[in-house]
């Protein structure tokens, strides 16, 4: 059987196993040593660890390969350090390469190891590393005899998002140049015209994505890590002493320093290279365009949201409450699959209308859903429903079912009791779910090359667009509204942790 | 009987219907029309995969 799908699929699964090691290495590396010594700059590090969230990880693409590559400063500066005059007098690793994109996806992926292994670890009961210590367990045996097993659970599901964010990603595999199954999508149906071919690479996509879930859940299994009481007092930071201190504070600045310092600072070197860019048409377009489309999506994500929350709660019915698991599968579905699984049925749609509007009224009203940013709009809805919907469970789990009993006892109908009693308290949840929606949406790339009109650019497809055509400088503007947004959601995920 | 009670028996019936399922359901089946729709184009695609 001749395919391209073995190829792909190769690819994508050596991917998958090289930023699995990494996230794992790094995420659980750093949050070990963050919540369980004490060492210079742990305090700032234990926060600049998140940073990289905000950097979408095609940004930290090219941002490698402008340092990298044969023209950038690190080869020029060592040619001229050396005497070297062109590249067979000596040898550097190829940098568009399975390897560097291993490398970029983990260090924009691992704090999602990091974040949650770091919080398993606050909440485990500081005695019972005392008693381990107590025992005689050294500093490597207290890792993977006491604190590795416990925090199992969480490391296995953050790698198991960073491996969903590795199926998903487009621009970082691309620039790189390695063809996973997300690429193949993109070529088997925009340069081979074959949208059931396509159709078919991400149906495998989904097959991969089920797994890694089931694969998560039963790697937890029936594990359940409790803290006993409610006295459990909090781990007591070991300081380190000689240069071993150094060293922990050289292994957590390492992945700051690839994740979030070099592409912030080569966005920023680009960018102050001309200034001309900050005031580009095409900037202004792209801003006004992704606040628009990104901001109106967010409001429908979280609005829709809370009606299927709210709804399926007062349902009794377990069937109906069955629904609520199955939406969330939108969120691992990659943006490439989903504006496939859209554009194909919107624009039988769009044109069975027009004709009929043509046909009723004579006016040909064009393609009212793929031709406008519509279908954009409803692909970050699909595909960011499962955060809104997480976020809003939490949220409605936190409000006392006393309190809206009370209002529904005194007349109000379920629409009243949601305005009046659940949105006042609840408030804050549902801004930081527009918020953290909103962040993601603009963040987005796959499915909004794919389904956005003509002539139509978002911050992140011109910042895809630009860098693609090795126009890093004009690129770079975008790119640091497109970080500095994403840092609104850092400094979300940062204040959660803290309350 | 409290008097409560009887008052919420003898109040004047009103047809409510009850958009808040439906509305959910809806809200579902938009989630995963995406997904239903790949699998669908992909067993019974017009072309298989090729090499390109």
């Amino acid at each position: 059987m001749a395919t391209v799908l073995p190829r792909y699929l190769v690819t994508t699964l050596a991917l998958m196993l090289g930023v699995a090691a990494l996230t794992a290495a790094m995420g659980t590396g750093a949050a070990w040593l963050v919540s369980q010594y004490r060492f210079p700059g742990r305090n700032l590090l234990g926060w600049a660890l998140l940073f990289p969230m905000a950097i979408p990880a095609y940004v930290a693409a090219y941002a490698l390969v402008d340092v990298t590559d044969y023209a950038g400063p690190l080869q020029t500066g060592l040619r001229a350090a050396f005497g070297w005059t062109s590249a067979r007098d000596y040898w550097f690793p190829e940098v568009r390469s399975l390897w560097a994109a291993i490398l970029v996806l983990s260090l924009a992926l691992y704090p999602y190891v990091y974040l949650l292994a770091r919080t398993a670890w606050r909440e485990q009961s500081g005695c019972t590393y005392d008693v381990a210590r107590a025992l005689g367990c050294g500093p490597w045996g207290m890792f993977w005899r006491v604190g590795l097993p416990l925090a199992r659970p969480s490391i296995a599901a953050g790698v198991a998002l960073a491996l969903m964010e590795t199926v998903a990603d487009y621009g970082t595999v691309q620039h790189f140049g390695v063809q996973t199954l997300t690429t193949g999508v993109f070529s088997t149906w925009l340069n081979g015209g074959n949208a059931g071919g396509a159709a078919q690479i991400a149906g495998v996509i989904l097959a991969l994505i089920l797994l890694l879930v089931g694969l998560e859940r039963l790697g937890r299994g029936a594990a359940r890590f409790h803290r006993l009481g409610r006295s459990g007092r909090p781990i007591e930071r070991q300081p380190i002493e000689g240069p071993g201190r150094w060293l922990a504070t050289l292994v957590c600045l390492v992945p700051v320093a690839g994740g979030f310092l070099l592409p912030v600072g080569v966005m920023l070197a680009r960018a102050l290279e001309s200034p001309a860019g900050w005031i580009a048409p095409g900037l202004v377009d792209a801003l006004v365009n992704t606040l628009v489309v990104a901001g109106l999506a967010a409001l429908a994500t979280v609005g829709a949201a809370l009606f299927l929350v709210y709804a399926l709660r007062m349902a009794g019915s377990r069937l109906v409450q069955g629904l609520l698991p199955l939406t969330l599968i939108g969120y691992a579905a990659p943006g490439a699959v989903l504006a496939l699984g859209l554009l194909v049925p919107l624009a039988a749609l769009d044109h069975w209308l027009a004709d009929g509007v043509l046909g009723l009224t004579g006016w040909d009203p064009g393609l009212m859903l793929t031709g406008t940013a519509f279908a954009l709009g409803l692909a970050y809805l699909v595909r960011f429903f499962g955060i809104a919907q997480g976020a809003l469970e939490a949220a409605f789990g936190r409000v006392s079912p006393s309190l809206p009993l009370a209002a529904r006892s005194l007349g109000r109908s379920p629409g009243g009791a949601l305005t009046a009693v659940y949105l006042p308290l609840m408030r804050g949840s549902v801004l930081t779910a527009v918020l953290v929606v909103f962040v993601d949406c603009v963040k987005e790339l796959p499915a909004t090359l794919l389904l956005r009109p003509f002539n139509y650019n978002t911050l992140s497809t011109r910042v895809f667009e630009l860098a693609s055509l090795e126009r890093l400088s004009e690129a770079a503007p975008a790119a640091l509204v497109v970080m500095a947004v994403g840092m609104v959601a850092v400094v979300l995920v940062a204040k959660g942790q803290r309350d | 009987m409290t008097k409560s009670f009887r008052q919420l028996e003898t109040s004047p019936a009103r047809l409510r219907v009850n958009l808040w399922i439906p509305g959910a359901m809806a809200i579902a089946g938009l989630v995963l029309a995406p997904i239903l729709s790949i699998l669908w184009i992909a067993v019974t695609p017009t072309e298989n995969i090729c090499r390109i």
